[in-house]
Protein backbone atom coordinates (compact mmCIF):
# COMPACT_ATOMS: atom_id res chain seq x y z
CA UNK A 1 0.00 0.00 0.00
CA UNK A 2 1.38 3.38 -0.98
CA UNK A 3 1.00 6.61 0.94
CA UNK A 4 0.27 9.99 -0.60
CA UNK A 5 1.72 13.20 0.80
CA UNK A 6 0.50 16.50 -0.63
CA UNK A 7 2.07 19.93 -0.24
CA UNK A 8 -0.21 22.88 -0.90
CA UNK A 9 0.71 26.52 -1.32
CA UNK A 10 -0.98 27.50 -4.59
CA UNK A 11 -4.12 26.05 -6.09
CA UNK A 12 -2.77 22.66 -7.12
CA UNK A 13 -1.16 20.43 -4.47
CA UNK A 14 2.22 18.88 -5.17
CA UNK A 15 1.70 15.15 -4.78
CA UNK A 16 4.41 12.76 -3.62
CA UNK A 17 3.68 9.04 -3.45
CA UNK A 18 5.73 7.08 -0.89
CA UNK A 19 6.11 3.29 -0.56
CA UNK A 20 5.37 3.17 3.17
CA UNK A 21 4.14 5.24 6.09
CA UNK A 22 7.61 5.86 7.53
CA UNK A 23 8.94 7.27 4.27
CA UNK A 24 5.76 9.33 3.83
CA UNK A 25 6.28 10.78 7.29
CA UNK A 26 9.90 11.63 6.52
CA UNK A 27 8.86 13.33 3.28
CA UNK A 28 6.05 15.27 5.01
CA UNK A 29 8.54 16.52 7.59
CA UNK A 30 10.66 18.14 4.86
CA UNK A 31 8.17 20.99 4.42
CA UNK A 32 5.70 20.46 7.26
CA UNK A 33 4.15 23.90 6.88
CA UNK A 34 2.52 22.88 3.62
CA UNK A 35 2.08 19.11 4.13
CA UNK A 36 -1.36 17.59 4.20
CA UNK A 37 -3.66 15.26 2.35
CA UNK A 38 -4.99 15.50 -1.18
CA UNK A 39 -8.08 14.31 -2.94
CA UNK A 40 -8.82 13.86 -6.62
CA UNK A 41 -7.17 11.91 -9.34
CA UNK A 42 -4.37 14.26 -10.34
CA UNK A 43 -1.21 12.47 -11.39
CA UNK A 44 1.57 12.20 -8.82
CA UNK A 45 4.38 14.71 -9.20
CA UNK A 46 6.89 12.31 -7.69
CA UNK A 47 6.60 8.61 -6.98
CA UNK A 48 9.15 7.18 -4.56
CA UNK A 49 9.99 3.47 -4.73
CA UNK A 50 12.69 1.12 -3.49
CA UNK A 51 14.52 -1.10 -5.92
CA UNK A 52 15.58 -4.68 -5.10
CA UNK A 53 19.04 -3.49 -4.00
CA UNK A 54 17.51 -1.24 -1.35
CA UNK A 55 18.27 2.00 -3.16
CA UNK A 56 15.64 4.68 -3.54
CA UNK A 57 14.07 5.64 -6.82
CA UNK A 58 12.30 8.95 -7.34
CA UNK A 59 10.17 8.84 -10.46
CA UNK A 60 9.43 12.27 -11.93
CA UNK A 61 7.47 13.00 -15.09
CA UNK A 62 10.81 14.09 -16.58
CA UNK A 63 12.60 10.86 -15.65
CA UNK A 64 13.94 8.79 -12.77
CA UNK A 65 16.63 9.53 -10.20
CA UNK A 66 18.32 6.93 -7.99
CA UNK A 67 19.60 7.55 -4.46
CA UNK A 68 21.69 5.19 -2.35
CA UNK A 69 20.39 6.47 0.99
CA UNK A 70 17.17 7.92 2.34
CA UNK A 71 19.05 11.06 3.41
CA UNK A 72 20.19 11.66 -0.16
CA UNK A 73 16.63 11.19 -1.41
CA UNK A 74 15.21 13.55 1.20
CA UNK A 75 17.80 16.22 0.44
CA UNK A 76 16.89 16.11 -3.25
CA UNK A 77 13.16 16.11 -2.51
CA UNK A 78 13.44 19.09 -0.17
CA UNK A 79 15.10 21.08 -2.93
CA UNK A 80 12.56 19.95 -5.49
CA UNK A 81 9.61 20.73 -3.23
CA UNK A 82 10.99 24.19 -2.55
CA UNK A 83 11.19 24.90 -6.27
CA UNK A 84 7.73 23.50 -6.99
CA UNK A 85 6.09 25.30 -4.07
CA UNK A 86 7.60 28.57 -5.24
CA UNK A 87 6.44 27.82 -8.77
CA UNK A 88 2.90 27.38 -7.46
CA UNK A 89 2.84 30.95 -6.10
CA UNK A 90 4.05 33.00 -9.04
CA UNK A 91 1.47 35.71 -8.33
CA UNK A 92 3.64 36.80 -5.40
CA UNK A 93 7.05 38.40 -5.34
CA UNK A 94 9.66 36.05 -3.87
CA UNK A 95 12.29 37.93 -1.95
CA UNK A 96 15.69 36.81 -0.73
CA UNK A 97 15.19 37.92 2.84
CA UNK A 98 14.77 36.72 6.39
CA UNK A 99 11.85 38.03 8.35
CA UNK A 100 9.76 37.94 11.49
CA UNK A 101 6.65 39.73 12.71
CA UNK A 102 6.83 42.00 15.75
CA UNK A 103 3.85 43.95 17.03
CA UNK A 104 1.91 43.06 13.89
CA UNK A 105 4.57 44.36 11.50
CA UNK A 106 7.26 42.59 9.59
CA UNK A 107 10.96 43.14 9.97
CA UNK A 108 12.89 42.08 6.87
CA UNK A 109 16.63 41.45 6.75
CA UNK A 110 18.23 41.66 3.31
CA UNK A 111 21.73 40.65 2.38
CA UNK A 112 23.75 38.25 0.29
CA UNK A 113 24.54 34.69 1.29
CA UNK A 114 26.65 34.71 4.46
CA UNK A 115 25.27 38.02 5.71
CA UNK A 116 23.64 36.34 8.71
CA UNK A 117 19.99 36.17 7.65
CA UNK A 118 19.46 32.60 8.86
CA UNK A 119 21.06 33.34 12.22
CA UNK A 120 18.81 36.33 12.70
CA UNK A 121 15.74 34.27 11.81
CA UNK A 122 16.80 31.54 14.24
CA UNK A 123 17.15 34.04 17.07
CA UNK A 124 13.84 35.72 16.26
CA UNK A 125 12.17 32.35 16.53
CA UNK A 126 14.00 31.45 19.75
CA UNK A 127 13.06 34.86 21.20
CA UNK A 128 9.37 34.22 20.65
CA UNK A 129 8.71 36.11 17.41
CA UNK A 130 6.77 34.28 14.70
CA UNK A 131 8.93 34.13 11.60
CA UNK A 132 8.44 34.67 7.86
CA UNK A 133 11.49 32.75 6.66
CA UNK A 134 15.26 32.56 6.94
CA UNK A 135 16.09 33.07 3.28
CA UNK A 136 12.87 33.47 1.29
CA UNK A 137 9.71 35.44 2.05
CA UNK A 138 6.83 36.27 -0.26
CA UNK A 139 5.03 39.58 -0.81
CA UNK A 140 1.67 40.18 -2.41
CA UNK A 141 0.44 43.15 -4.42
CA UNK A 142 -1.13 44.81 -1.39
CA UNK A 143 2.21 45.06 0.40
CA UNK A 144 1.68 42.20 2.84
CA UNK A 145 4.58 39.85 3.50
CA UNK A 146 3.76 36.15 3.74
CA UNK A 147 5.90 33.42 5.23
CA UNK A 148 7.58 30.84 3.06
CA UNK A 149 7.41 27.87 5.41
CA UNK A 150 10.65 26.15 4.58
CA UNK A 151 12.65 24.74 7.48
CA UNK A 152 15.73 26.75 8.40
CA UNK A 153 19.07 25.30 7.44
CA UNK A 154 21.44 26.18 10.28
CA UNK A 155 25.00 25.16 11.16
CA UNK A 156 24.93 22.44 13.80
CA UNK A 157 27.46 24.39 15.83
CA UNK A 158 25.12 27.39 15.94
CA UNK A 159 22.20 25.22 17.00
CA UNK A 160 24.38 23.68 19.70
CA UNK A 161 25.37 27.15 20.89
CA UNK A 162 21.66 27.84 21.34
CA UNK A 163 21.20 24.66 23.33
CA UNK A 164 19.69 22.77 20.41
CA UNK A 165 21.38 19.47 19.58
CA UNK A 166 24.87 18.23 20.19
CA UNK A 167 26.60 20.09 17.40
CA UNK A 168 27.40 16.81 15.71
CA UNK A 169 25.59 14.94 12.96
CA UNK A 170 23.52 11.91 13.94
CA UNK A 171 26.13 9.60 12.45
CA UNK A 172 28.62 10.80 15.07
CA UNK A 173 31.05 12.40 12.64
CA UNK A 174 32.89 15.51 13.75
CA UNK A 175 31.83 17.65 10.80
CA UNK A 176 30.49 20.61 12.76
CA UNK A 177 30.26 22.64 9.54
CA UNK A 178 27.41 20.35 8.56
CA UNK A 179 23.97 21.92 8.60
CA UNK A 180 20.82 20.75 10.30
CA UNK A 181 17.15 21.64 10.02
CA UNK A 182 15.38 23.88 12.49
CA UNK A 183 11.59 23.90 12.47
CA UNK A 184 10.19 27.27 13.66
CA UNK A 185 6.90 25.51 14.46
CA UNK A 186 8.69 24.03 17.48
CA UNK A 187 9.15 27.55 18.86
CA UNK A 188 7.18 30.71 18.07
CA UNK A 189 5.79 29.30 14.84
CA UNK A 190 5.12 30.90 11.49
CA UNK A 191 3.85 34.45 11.16
CA UNK A 192 0.59 35.57 9.65
CA UNK A 193 0.86 37.94 6.67
CA UNK A 194 1.83 41.42 7.83
CA UNK A 195 2.74 44.86 6.48
CA UNK A 196 6.37 45.86 6.75
CA UNK A 197 7.73 47.90 9.64
CA UNK A 198 11.48 47.62 9.08
CA UNK A 199 13.65 46.84 6.08
CA UNK A 200 17.29 46.35 7.00
CA UNK A 201 20.40 45.60 4.98
CA UNK A 202 22.37 43.32 7.28
CA UNK A 203 26.01 42.26 7.35
CA UNK A 204 27.64 39.79 9.68
CA UNK A 205 31.22 40.60 10.72
CA UNK A 206 33.09 38.04 12.79
CA UNK A 207 33.52 39.51 16.31
CA UNK A 208 32.03 42.76 15.01
CA UNK A 209 30.23 45.30 17.15
CA UNK A 210 26.55 45.99 16.64
CA UNK A 211 26.12 49.07 14.48
CA UNK A 212 22.76 50.41 13.33
CA UNK A 213 22.47 53.29 10.89
CA UNK A 214 19.92 54.77 8.58
CA UNK A 215 19.59 53.44 5.06
CA UNK A 216 18.14 55.71 2.41
CA UNK A 217 14.73 54.58 1.25
CA UNK A 218 15.77 54.44 -2.43
CA UNK A 219 18.70 52.20 -1.45
CA UNK A 220 16.33 49.92 0.46
CA UNK A 221 13.94 49.94 -2.51
CA UNK A 222 16.76 49.05 -4.90
CA UNK A 223 17.87 46.21 -2.63
CA UNK A 224 14.35 44.83 -2.36
CA UNK A 225 13.78 45.09 -6.10
CA UNK A 226 17.11 43.41 -6.81
CA UNK A 227 16.24 40.75 -4.24
CA UNK A 228 13.19 39.62 -6.18
CA UNK A 229 13.80 36.03 -7.26
CA UNK A 230 13.04 34.87 -10.81
CA UNK A 231 10.72 32.17 -9.43
CA UNK A 232 8.09 34.78 -8.52
CA UNK A 233 6.50 37.84 -10.02
CA UNK A 234 9.17 40.08 -11.44
CA UNK A 235 9.74 43.24 -13.42
CA UNK A 236 7.36 46.09 -12.78
CA UNK A 237 5.24 44.05 -10.32
CA UNK A 238 8.32 43.36 -8.21
CA UNK A 239 9.18 47.05 -8.27
CA UNK A 240 5.68 48.22 -7.36
CA UNK A 241 5.47 45.65 -4.56
CA UNK A 242 8.88 46.65 -3.23
CA UNK A 243 7.76 50.27 -3.32
CA UNK A 244 4.72 49.43 -1.17
CA UNK A 245 6.89 47.47 1.24
CA UNK A 246 9.31 50.35 1.74
CA UNK A 247 6.73 53.15 1.70
CA UNK A 248 5.93 53.05 5.41
CA UNK A 249 8.94 51.13 6.69
CA UNK A 250 11.95 52.28 8.65
CA UNK A 251 15.00 51.53 6.55
CA UNK A 252 18.20 50.57 8.33
CA UNK A 253 21.74 49.33 7.73
CA UNK A 254 22.95 46.96 10.38
CA UNK A 255 26.36 45.37 11.00
CA UNK A 256 26.68 42.77 13.71
CA UNK A 257 28.86 40.10 15.27
CA UNK A 258 26.28 38.55 17.58
CA UNK A 259 23.07 37.44 15.91
CA UNK A 260 21.07 37.35 19.14
CA UNK A 261 21.89 40.99 19.85
CA UNK A 262 21.12 42.05 16.27
CA UNK A 263 17.82 40.14 16.17
CA UNK A 264 16.61 41.93 19.28
CA UNK A 265 17.81 45.32 18.01
CA UNK A 266 15.83 44.86 14.81
CA UNK A 267 12.75 43.66 16.71
CA UNK A 268 12.91 46.76 18.91
CA UNK A 269 13.08 48.95 15.79
CA UNK A 270 9.58 47.86 14.81
CA UNK A 271 6.95 50.25 16.04
CA UNK A 272 3.35 49.11 16.40
CA UNK A 273 0.92 50.23 13.68
CA UNK A 274 -0.84 53.52 14.45
CA UNK B 1 23.50 66.87 -26.02
CA UNK B 2 23.13 70.05 -28.03
CA UNK B 3 22.55 73.12 -25.93
CA UNK B 4 20.84 75.70 -27.99
CA UNK B 5 20.76 79.40 -27.23
CA UNK B 6 17.00 79.36 -26.98
CA UNK B 7 15.19 76.93 -24.68
CA UNK B 8 12.37 76.46 -27.19
CA UNK B 9 14.54 75.42 -30.12
CA UNK B 10 13.27 71.83 -30.07
CA UNK B 11 10.96 69.64 -27.98
CA UNK B 12 12.38 67.37 -25.33
CA UNK B 13 12.74 63.69 -26.29
CA UNK B 14 10.16 61.13 -25.23
CA UNK B 15 10.84 58.70 -22.39
CA UNK B 16 9.99 55.03 -22.84
CA UNK B 17 6.47 54.06 -21.82
CA UNK B 18 7.60 51.01 -19.87
CA UNK B 19 9.79 52.93 -17.44
CA UNK B 20 7.90 53.55 -14.19
CA UNK B 21 8.27 56.81 -12.28
CA UNK B 22 7.11 56.93 -8.66
CA UNK B 23 7.57 59.38 -5.75
CA UNK B 24 9.60 58.23 -2.78
CA UNK B 25 10.06 60.60 0.14
CA UNK B 26 11.56 63.84 -1.23
CA UNK B 27 12.83 62.18 -4.40
CA UNK B 28 11.47 60.16 -7.27
CA UNK B 29 12.53 56.77 -8.52
CA UNK B 30 12.43 55.51 -12.09
CA UNK B 31 12.43 51.75 -12.58
CA UNK B 32 13.60 50.40 -15.92
CA UNK B 33 12.15 46.88 -16.34
CA UNK B 34 14.44 46.16 -19.29
CA UNK B 35 17.64 46.59 -17.30
CA UNK B 36 15.98 46.08 -13.89
CA UNK B 37 17.81 49.21 -12.78
CA UNK B 38 16.46 51.76 -10.36
CA UNK B 39 17.33 55.43 -10.84
CA UNK B 40 16.84 58.10 -8.20
CA UNK B 41 15.71 61.48 -9.54
CA UNK B 42 15.76 64.72 -7.60
CA UNK B 43 12.62 66.88 -7.93
CA UNK B 44 14.09 68.94 -10.79
CA UNK B 45 15.01 65.84 -12.76
CA UNK B 46 11.54 64.42 -12.09
CA UNK B 47 10.01 67.63 -13.39
CA UNK B 48 12.10 67.27 -16.54
CA UNK B 49 11.03 63.62 -16.81
CA UNK B 50 7.30 64.33 -16.85
CA UNK B 51 7.86 66.84 -19.65
CA UNK B 52 9.79 64.35 -21.76
CA UNK B 53 6.82 63.33 -23.89
CA UNK B 54 8.13 64.60 -27.20
CA UNK B 55 5.74 67.54 -27.04
CA UNK B 56 7.08 69.95 -24.46
CA UNK B 57 10.00 72.32 -24.77
CA UNK B 58 12.46 73.51 -22.15
CA UNK B 59 10.32 76.60 -21.66
CA UNK B 60 7.47 74.43 -20.40
CA UNK B 61 9.79 72.87 -17.82
CA UNK B 62 11.01 76.29 -16.76
CA UNK B 63 7.43 77.52 -16.38
CA UNK B 64 6.53 74.48 -14.29
CA UNK B 65 9.62 74.95 -12.16
CA UNK B 66 8.76 78.62 -11.58
CA UNK B 67 5.24 77.65 -10.56
CA UNK B 68 6.52 75.11 -8.07
CA UNK B 69 9.62 76.83 -6.69
CA UNK B 70 9.44 80.53 -7.68
CA UNK B 71 12.32 82.59 -9.07
CA UNK B 72 15.12 81.36 -6.87
CA UNK B 73 17.12 79.80 -9.75
CA UNK B 74 18.26 81.80 -12.78
CA UNK B 75 16.98 80.72 -16.20
CA UNK B 76 20.39 79.89 -17.62
CA UNK B 77 21.07 77.63 -14.64
CA UNK B 78 17.70 75.96 -15.14
CA UNK B 79 18.46 75.33 -18.81
CA UNK B 80 21.80 73.76 -17.80
CA UNK B 81 20.02 71.55 -15.23
CA UNK B 82 17.43 70.49 -17.80
CA UNK B 83 20.12 69.66 -20.35
CA UNK B 84 22.07 67.69 -17.76
CA UNK B 85 18.99 65.67 -16.86
CA UNK B 86 18.17 65.00 -20.51
CA UNK B 87 21.77 63.92 -21.16
CA UNK B 88 21.64 61.53 -18.20
CA UNK B 89 18.30 60.04 -19.28
CA UNK B 90 19.77 59.53 -22.75
CA UNK B 91 22.93 57.92 -21.35
CA UNK B 92 20.78 55.51 -19.34
CA UNK B 93 18.80 54.55 -22.43
CA UNK B 94 15.50 55.82 -21.05
CA UNK B 95 14.34 57.57 -24.22
CA UNK B 96 12.40 56.01 -27.07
Amino acid sequence: MTHLVAFTLGRRPIRVRAPDAATAGAIASLVPGYAGSANGADPDDVRVERDPSGAWLARFPEGDARFETLDDLLEALEYLLTLRLLASATDRVHLHAAGAVVNGRAVLALGPSGSGKSSLALHWSLSGYPVLGDDIVMADETGLVHPFKRLFSVHRARLAACGLGSGRPADGSADVEDEAWFDPATRAGWAEPAPVGVVAMVRFVDHGQLSVGRLSRPTALAALTAGAMPSGAGGSQAFETALRLTASASTLALTFGKAEEAALALARAVTPPA
Amino acid sequence: VTTTGHPDAMPLPRVRDDVILRPLDDDWVAYDPQTQQLHVLNPTAALVWVHCTGEFTRSAVIAAFREAYGDRVAEDQLVRDINAAVAEFRRLGLFV
